[in-house]
């Protein structure tokens, strides 16, 4: 689903020539990157997939690091990189992956790799309207490709990378193929966005992640750890029904999107701020009761204003609450507890072994290696329970992934896919729970409830060491568990 | 299921382009003879809604069969003469049509009983004698009037099953049957030797569901005797008990039989008798296998939900032998009566056009298993999440806000849609009449609209004062001639599906 462009600039406009550090030949600096890569099986966790090769392109910054896409790199377990016109590859390594904007830097231990290349400078988000160049090595043929479009508009966009994140994004018509991803898209000799994904439902679209994404993943990771962009955890309305403004006795301007509701955890969000509150302005945007905010010339989500917080950073906040404004600071941090209901990457999926039942975290990507379509609870489970928060909601709920045939389970009446309630009586919200409920109990039987029609198993505990054993070795699994500590 | 409309086949007929219903021209005279004086052709014109419009109503036809019984009436089942305004009846082939009327309508069993009161239509009719039991082996023949003439089409006996009632979730015994015969489905008449032995409740290709003449007498027999009515139903769902060790984690010696409740009461029809985790051994002195089954004296291994309409009718009490807590013990269970409207949302509504209100141009509807199958497989995840399990306990039924008219006074909730009330003005909404008394007690000028915790949007605000007119307006605009439909709250509601009497 997600392929990458890449936009090569060709610069034509005089005047932006020539000024500042403008590469002459950004192409001199433009990489292809070639992946080779294993993913776990999501369902029997402890096997792998063959290595698949996968193309895509980088392109050199300053610090020696080469700037890619984190889906080129995702899962690699060895990666080269082809400098421009040069035969040899080089091997890389990942210095720094951000999953959630889809970015990462790798370095290459090689110096002879750095020889006669010059790293590229980024510039500022790019007009509406404006030409910029796609750099890249696409699928079609071996060598570099340019591409020149129009930034068609700039707006908050899916990251489908990750699947569940929005952030800033700029649409091109410049020709954004597989293989393009992760290379540079250039104006006036500036890196003005890094391709990264194309919609097949539209025509003559490319999308690129702008500058202000890539500054805050680079600024994200100097402290030598790569946090994520924070998430406030509230849900905002437009506020433009007349009585509904009236009603929270807001002045009748086309100011103020309305908080519809706060999303669960987010402790810090709900003592800060409470349903109903009016957002006025974040920072120095204002915001309007459309819910978009004014960003550089384009209107754009709330959410942008948000998105330039680091992990940890305090947010400032005018708020209508009771009839007057109220300035408010709101730390804001990043939210892990939504991860499972979009793609994982780079972590192996932890599992554990009883009896030849695998039990494994509940995941969009363990539901994509199920296949077919998931059922009401898990669905649930995996997308609703965040809104409802309380004891509805687990943290990492934990699902049947398969049964591993023997005696001991042969007639078992449960489906995988199933997820945990209870084992031993003990509520499951995590697969520490289990190996806790499972290893601590010392009655004669385990026995595991399912949320799916309240369903319910036992399993003799000493027969079940045994089989769990015996389990291993027919089926050849290294151990009975992969769990983090 | 696929039941296509028998006009079709009619049609087809008729232009001669295929022969496909002809009635086999070897088949054996007598079969036909003998049952031509008892079939009958129906013609039911009736009402049919779209429940994205509810305002709406549309005119559908029905044609099916039906059997002469005696007491001059004509036996069918219940399947689509739901809303029925006129039928009219055909007999012998011949093309004169009278008058009919239904007396009866079980849309639990699937039965339906008609009268003619014109009596020259009963000149040379013949009651046709019901089978006591259900065949298990051995040839049927299917019959129906096809353009004037008795078409015939033998049948298979697949197998016999305990399944679902065609227009509810009732289950009772039934018979399988393969033949070649086409669009049907829809109350064929299936005979062996001189006897009727059931009705066609539904096709799938070549597979038909009968609904047996002896089932069908059991529950005529209740409808005369008047007593609770219904055909009973098991309101619980259970799990196998073939795993050795779950039967023994309870404290169980011996895991040759047993079945464990899982969850009670999810139709809402039930005394809470049974518990989750209780293990049935027995009921109604049958031993009930770890699958599930039991032995029929009649007719060998069978679902044990068939023990709910075998011999007993709602309202009477089972004895059951139930493994709780470590020790083996008697209980009674008394079999509820199927019931649509106690569900939180009913699987069906029959003979009656479907509720709403329009307020501001908002559109509420109560949500039901109707209003989920009008979006087809489109069907909002979260109204079919709670149609499938979602307990709400304090509710004896939900509400939505369907959709939206758009007009000045909604402006900016356009796009709301299909979102669960919570609370209207602070009041729990169940009903919609709920609505209607919440919207007499606004919070000042406004009334506040909550959703549940999980849907898309959490609260809606509107103008108290300007309502009425914007209601007015809306009607006007969008051609609605009215702005609700709304019904008795439902306790004291008569139960409307069965045993009522069609006007």
């Amino acid at each position: 689903m997600t392929f990458l462009v890449v936009a090569a600039w060709a610069l034509i406009s005089a005047t932006g020539f020539g000024q500042g550090r403008l590469a002459q030949q950004p192409e001199r600096s433009v990489v292809q990157i070639i992946t080779f890569s294993q993913k776990p099986n999501w369902i029997e966790p402890w096997r792998f997939s063959g290595v698949a090769k996968g193309t895509g392109t980088g392109f050199l910054i300053a610090g020696g690091r080469i700037m890619t896409n984190a889906h080129v790199v995702s899962w690699a377990k060895q990666i080269l990189i082809q400098r421009y016109q040069d035969p040899k590859p080089y091997q890389a390594e990942i210095e720094y992956v951000g999953h959630d904007c889809d970015l990462a830097v790798l370095k290459v231990s090689d110096p002879a790799f750095y020889v006669g290349m010059e790293s590229l400078a980024f510039g500022e988000l790019p007009e509406v309207r404006s030409t910029v160049v796609t750099y890249g090595y696409p699928a079609g043929g071996d060598q570099i490709s340019y591409t020149r479009g129009v930034v068609s508009r700039i707006e908050m966009q899916g990251y489908v990378h990750i699947s569940n994140r929005s952030f800033l994004s700029v649409q091109t018509d410049a020709a954004i193929n597989p293989g393009n991803s992760g290379g540079p898209v250039i104006q006036d000799g500036k890196v003005v966005g890094v391709s990264f994904q194309g919609n097949k439902a539209l025509e003559n679209t490319g999308f690129f992640i702008p500058p202000n994404i890539i500054r805050h993943f680079l600024k994200d990771i100097e402290d030598g750890q790569y946090h994520g962009f924070p998430d406030v955890g509230v849900a905002l309305a437009p506020l433009v029904n007349p009585a509904m403004r009236s009603y929270l006795e807001v002045p009748d301007a086309q100011i103020g999107a309305r908080i519809d509701r706060i999303l669960y955890p987010f402790e810090k969000t709900h003592e800060v701020l409470q349903e109903n509150d009016v957002l006025m302005k974040v920072n120095e945007y204002e915001v309007g009761s459309d819910a978009l905010i004014q960003y550089r010339g384009n209107r754009v989500h709330a959410g942008v204003a948000f998105d330039q917080a680091q992990h940890g950073e305090v947010v400032d906040l005018l708020i209508w609450r009771d009839g007057k404004e109220v300035e408010l600071s709101i730390p804001v941090y990043v939210n892990r507890v939504d991860a499972i209901e979009g793609n994982q990457y780079d972590k192996e999926p932890p599992y554990f072994i009883v009896g030849g039942l695998v039990f494994t975290e509940l995941s969009r990507n363990y539901l994509g290696s199920a296949g077919g379509n998931p059922d009401t609870d898990t669905l649930y489970e995996l997308m609703f329970t965040r809104y409802v928060g309380g004891d509805t909601m687990r943290k990492r709920p934990v699902v049947l992934a398969t049964i591993l045939s023997h005696e001991i389970n042969a007639d078992f009446n449960i489906r995988h896919r199933s997820i945990l309630d209870e084992v031993n009586g003990k509520r499951i919200d995590s697969m520490q729970d289990l190996v806790e409920a499972v290893e601590s109990h010392e009655g004669e039987f385990h026995q595991f409830t399912f949320i799916q029609g309240r369903r319910v198993e036992a399993l003799n505990r000493e027969a079940a060491n045994r089989a769990t054993n015996e389990v291993l070795q027919t089926y050849r699994v290294p151990s009975d568990r992969r769990i983090e500590k | 299921m696929i039941k296509p409309v028998s006009t079709i086949c009619f049609l087809i007929i008729a232009t001669g382009l295929w022969s496909g219903c002809r009635p086999h021209a070897q088949h054996d005279n007598g079969v036909l003879e003998r049952f031509k004086t008892s079939l009958v052709k129906l013609e039911i014109s009736r009402k049919s809604y779209n429940y994205r419009m509810p305002w709406v109503t549309n005119r559908q036809q029905t044609n099916k069969n039906g059997v002469v019984l005696a007491g001059k009436r004509i036996l069918t089942t219940a399947d689509d003469v739901s809303g029925s305004v006129l039928v009219r009846v055909q007999k012998d082939g011949e093309s004169r049509k009278y008058n009919a009327k239904f007396v009866w309508i079980d849309y639990y069993a699937n039965l339906a009983l008609l009268e003619v009161e014109d009596n020259g239509f009963w000149h040379g009719l013949e009651p046709a004698s019901l089978a006591d039991t259900v065949p298990q082996s051995g040839n049927l023949h299917i019959l129906r009037w096809t353009s004037g003439r008795l078409e015939s089409r033998e049948a298979e006996i697949e197998r016999l099953l305990v399944g679902k009632s065609q227009t509810s979730y009732v289950e009772y015994l039934q018979l399988q049957v393969t033949s070649e015969i086409d669009a049907a489905g829809w109350a064929e008449v299936v005979v062996q030797g001189n006897q009727v032995a059931g009705l066609t409740a539904s096709a799938n290709g070549k597979s038909l569901k009968i609904l047996p003449s002896a089932v069908m007498q059991q529950m005529l027999a209740a409808s005369e005797n008047n007593k609770n009515g219904g055909l009973g139903y098991f309101d619980f769902t259970w799990q196998p008990g073939t795993n050795p060790a779950l039967l023994e984690s309870l404290g169980m010696k011996s895991s040759d039989h047993g079945i464990i409740v899982t969850r009670v009461g999810l139709k809402r029809v039930a005394d809470q008798v049974l518990r989750a985790g209780d293990v049935i051994l027995k009921i109604d002195g049958f031993d009930i296998d770890p699958e599930g089954k039991y032995k029929d004296p009649n007719y060998g291994r069978l679902h044990f939900s068939q023990l709910a309409t075998r011999q007993a009718l709602a309202g009477q009490v089972l004895p059951m032998t139930i493994w709780r807590d470590g020790q083996e013990m008697q209980i009674d269970y008394p079999l509820p009566a199927a019931d649509f409207e106690s569900d939180l949302v009913p699987d069906a509504e029959f003979d009656q056009a479907p509720e709403y209100l329009i307020a501001g141009g908002l559109l509420f509807q109560p949500l039901t298993g109707p209003l989920l199958a009008a979006y087809g497989k489109n069907s909002p995840f979260l109204m079919r999440y709670y149609d499938y399990q979602r307990p709400v306990e304090d509710r004896k039924s939900l509400v939505v806000l369907s959709g939206v008219m758009p007009d000045p006074f909604n402006r900016g909730y356009e796009d709301a849609r299909n979102m669960i009330l919570n609370t209207v003005n602070g009041r729990p909404i169940a009903t919609l009449q709920d609505i209607v008394d919440a919207f007499e007690a606004p919070e000042g000028d406004y009334h506040v609209l909550k959703f549940f915790p999980d849907q898309p949007l959490r609260t809606m605000v509107l103008d108290a004062t300007t309502m009425k007119f914007a209601t007015a307006r809306v009607l006007e605009r969008y051609r609605v001639p009215e702005d609700r439909n709304l019904r008795r709250s439902r306790s004291n509601h008569e139960n409307p599906v069965t045993g009522a009497m069609v006007e």
